[in-house]
């Protein structure tokens, strides 16, 4: 055993690289016990009537109301990007009668869920990282658990409810601003009457489309939010260690977004 | 010695390679004052906040009249936590919440139907005295150190515990404050609450504490009756107590004059 207070000897080479491989999959499946949690708190919290609906309401304000001018502007923009590309190269060969298909597949079914997402997951993911790991530092979360509040249910729920919430209806507003961005820009080009246009839009908008961009809404929803609790949990003692991990976490929460994207577009084209 | 209703067992705990705390087993005693000292980085923060539940220790269990505290979820641990008060060092304050709300929220949490009105009454009952009823609307940044430790300590009386826990609840605050903290803690004792905590103190080790436990470098060096530890022959025990109890150095006497003289004053 050893002596109070004194630090250990240091481990061999084998030793550190064993503890370093049982450390990852340690994390792995703390991650994965964490996301779990999140999720039997997420059924608890719609049951009983929370303390912490103000949190749920200051994440929505901050994630889905604050991001609505960004999200806009890059919506219209996207919408202008396409209608300009696609009035000029489409009718090349022959094939103008696509422009409502590209669009809804761009900005619906796409670029709409994973822009968002990045906006949301560069705003509001490296705030909760931040918050929460100074609140780590603060003793904040210890304070929490002192006084019997579950920092799962009190804090994370709410972010990962809020930040849901916010990225489907951003992801709504992308695509009504995206949608209605490329009818303004083929004014200038080439005039398309309003019902004409959106006509042409919702017959190529199918069902599956919609479920498709509200699956990656709500999927990449749940990866920004648990993520970044997830890495803001894992700050310990040093307020210089919470912006390495919010870089950490963005990386993270970037990579995963991407494959869930891949992955659900896979199932989509099954 | 009474029924113990926390009971550290076996409890050990090491952070970046460093043993805080070495195998250490301690009962504190039911419905009595146990007050834990040691030099500067002795662990006694450590040991306390295992002894709450905030940090599980590494091996070993601790537990609560028999129930494993670190091994209880959900209702149960909600139950649990409400009899165990907590008062840390630092305030550890809701910085994004105002005074009042910090105080509120333990409450709002635990009786999500209780009317805001009694909610507000029981805060009104709880701050009393303390000059601390005039920032009620104020965040804890606004707040000077010895203000956050007054609310942190009213945050840990909030629900009414029947363990409080409280490290350095004293310092960094005003004398007329420490009075009425150490006034508030003695009535707590009064009613029987069981009180753990940490204090360099001497004012209010001679008139709270019946056991002391001193630990040095993350052992347990001497736990028994405060007159008993206090009068012990062991010489690291004696310089600990002349040394944490800092007032000590100003007195000629030894450590059980310097209680005595602070029991009477």
């Amino acid at each position: 055993m050893s002596t109070p207070g004194s630090a250990q000897p240091r481990p061999g080479f084998i030793e550190r690289a064993g503890a370093a491989v049982t450390s990852r999959v340690a994390i792995v499946f703390y991650a994965l016990g964490f996301f779990i949690e999140i999720l039997i708190e997420t059924l608890r919290y719609v049951r009983r009537r929370p303390a912490g609906s103000r949190v749920l309401a200051m994440q929505i304000l901050f994630t889905g109301v604050e991001a609505l001018a960004v999200t806009a502007v890059l919506a219209l923009g996207l919408g202008a990007i396409i209608i300009v590309q696609g009035t000029s190269l489409l009718p090349q060969f022959g094939q103008q009668q696509l422009l409502y298909v590209i669009l809804i597949t761009v900005i619906t079914r796409e670029l709409g869920p994973i822009l968002t997402a990045l906006i949301v997951a560069s705003r509001s993911g490296t705030a909760i990282t931040t918050e929460i790991g100074n609140m780590v530092i603060n003793h904040e979360i210890e304070a929490y658990i002192a006084s019997g509040i579950n920092p799962i249910a009190y804090l994370v729920v709410p972010r990962f409810l809020g930040v849901i919430i916010s990225m489907v209806v951003l992801n709504l507003y992308f695509n009504i601003f995206g949608l209605l961005g490329s009818w303004l820009i083929s004014q200038l080009l080439q005039p398309i009457e309003f019902f004409q246009y959106f006509h042409g839009l919702f017959s190529a908008l199918s069902v599956i489309d919609v479920f498709s961009s509200l699956v990656k809404s709500v999927v990449f929803g749940a990866i920004v939010s648990a993520v970044s609790t997830f890495h803001g949990f894992r700050v310990e003692r040093s307020s210089t260690e919470v912006p390495q991990t919010a870089i950490r976490s963005i990386g993270q929460v970037f990579i995963l977004l991407i494959i869930a994207n891949a992955l659900i577009t896979l199932v989509y084209y099954l | 010695m009474s029924e113990a209703k926390i009971s550290v067992q076996h409890a050990s705990f090491v952070r970046d390679g460093f043993t805080v705390l070495d195998d250490i087993s301690i009962e504190f005693p039911d419905a009595a004052t146990t007050l834990i000292l040691g030099p500067s980085g002795s662990g006694k923060t450590t040991l306390l906040k295992i002894a709450a539940g905030l940090f599980p220790p590494d091996r070993g269990k601790v537990s609560y009249n028999g129930i494993d505290i670190t091994a209880t979820s959900g209702a149960n641990e909600r139950e649990l936590r409400r009899k165990l008060g907590f008062a840390f060092q630092d305030g550890a304050l809701w910085q994004n919440m105002t005074i009042f709300q910090n105080l509120a929220l333990p409450l709002q949490y635990h009786y999500p139907r209780m009317p805001a009105d009694e909610i507000r009454s029981r805060i009104d009952r709880l701050v009393g005295a303390f000059p601390i009823r005039r920032h009620m609307t104020l965040r804890p940044a606004a707040l000077s150190a010895g203000e956050r430790k007054i609310v942190s300590f009213l945050r840990a009386l909030v629900l009414d515990p029947q363990v409080l826990l409280f490290d350095e609840p004293t310092s960094f605050v005003d004398h007329q404050a420490a009075q009425r903290i150490e006034a508030l803690l003695a009535g707590y004792k009064r009613r029987g609450t069981t009180l753990i905590g940490i204090s360099h103190n001497v004012e209010l080790t001679a008139q709270l504490a019946d056991y002391l436990l001193v630990i040095i470098a993350g052992g347990v060096r001497a736990f028994g009756p405060l007159r008993e530890v206090a009068s012990s022959s062991d010489r690291e025990v004696q310089q600990v107590l002349t040394e944490v109890l800092s007032d000590a150095a100003t007195f000629d006497g030894d450590i059980l004059d310097l209680l005595n003289n602070a029991e009477s004053d």
